[in-house]
């Protein structure tokens, strides 16, 4: 699947649920796969006591991962060109977290149609975790 | 400004003489089903293209593919608890030092260039692209960035990444 020039519009969007209730088993499988072993991800007893912050909370990236999942959903595989995020707020364990692409330029470069979106996935609260942006191939 | 004389910078100078350079040798890494699956899984992100040799190759890949941004991970080397440092990142991993306590990854953008499958050999540089002292509402930070290449098995570089750390 991919998507073409003349089939989406400048304001399209696309929304996923990236996950339901974050499991702190979900965050170590991720520390694991990404061998990020910092401790404030996966130590209750560090991260209260000696980092400060109420509990542990997920790597930045392990959200940039979900979201890039919803990405390439809605552009199609091998479509991304340019992915970038800021990490806005923390995500924690119990967060739901729901991301939109939103579709807000169509151009052509160098004889390539591209589309370039913005994305935020946000918490249960609506509260943007991360902010960001894309550039995707598309079809004529 | 009118103390930055007397501040001591959270950038020590031999730091500072590191912009443009190359913060660890380059690693080269032949891309693994299991692993690229195993982060797959991790970030929720079950495409057939990822697991199914033929979904692959009906989306138009050599074979299997892995999640974009898998390419940073695949070259992370297993390595034994003793050489973790507190902060849980590997002693030597990186010759950035910094007056600071900690630091946060703010961002990350990727340039995704050509498609990275399993098999493929991947190099890996990183260089540190910037380093800019700010003041912030809670005080001095050290805005980082680094810039990571990589290339493949054919000298094509495949992807950019910069991780953009905010360090106080």
């Amino acid at each position: 699947m991919s998507l073409s020039a003349s089939s989406i519009k400048i304001g399209d969007t696309h929304t996923e649920v990236l996950v339901e209730d974050l499991k702190r088993t979900q965050i170590v499988q991720y520390a694991g796969a990404s061998g990020d072993y910092n401790p404030v991800h996966t130590d209750e007893k560090f991260v209260t006591e000696i980092a400060g912050y109420p509990t542990v909370f997920a790597h930045g990236m392990l959200t940039m991962g979900m979201t890039g999942r919803l990405l390439t959903n809605f552009v199609g595989d091998g479509r991304l060109t340019k992915y970038g995020v800021r990490f806005v707020n923390q995500v924690w364990p119990g967060d739901t977290l729901t991301a939109t692409a939103e579709i807000v330029d169509i151009r052509e470069e160098d004889g390539q149609r591209l589309a370039d979106l913005t994305v935020t996935t946000v918490n249960q609260d609506n509260t943007a975790v991360l902010t960001g942006n894309a550039t995707a191939r598309i079809d004529d | 400004m009118k103390n930055a004389a007397m501040t001591e910078s959270l950038i020590p100078p031999e730091t500072m003489n590191l912009v443009g350079q190359r913060l660890a040798e380059p690693v080269t890494v032949r891309i693994d089903a299991r692993e690229a699956q195993r982060y797959a899984c991790a970030v929720g992100d079950l495409n057939p293209v990822y697991f199914d040799e033929e979904a692959a190759l009906s989306a138009g890949y050599r074979t299997l593919a892995v999640p974009p941004t898998f390419v940073s991970h695949a070259p992370v080397a297993p390595r034994p608890m003793e050489e973790l440092r507190p902060d849980g990142l590997y002693q030597g991993s990186d010759r950035l030092r910094l007056r600071v306590d900690r630091i946060m990854f703010g961002g990350e953008e990727w340039d995704f260039l050509e498609p990275v499958c399993v098999g493929d050999d991947i190099t890996s540089e990183v260089r540190l692209a910037a380093l800019d002292e700010k003041t912030g509402s809670k005080g001095p930070f050290v805005r980082t960035v680094r810039e990571t290449t990589y290339t493949n098995q054919d000298d094509v570089v495949v992807a950019r990444s910069r991780q953009i750390g905010i360090a106080r």
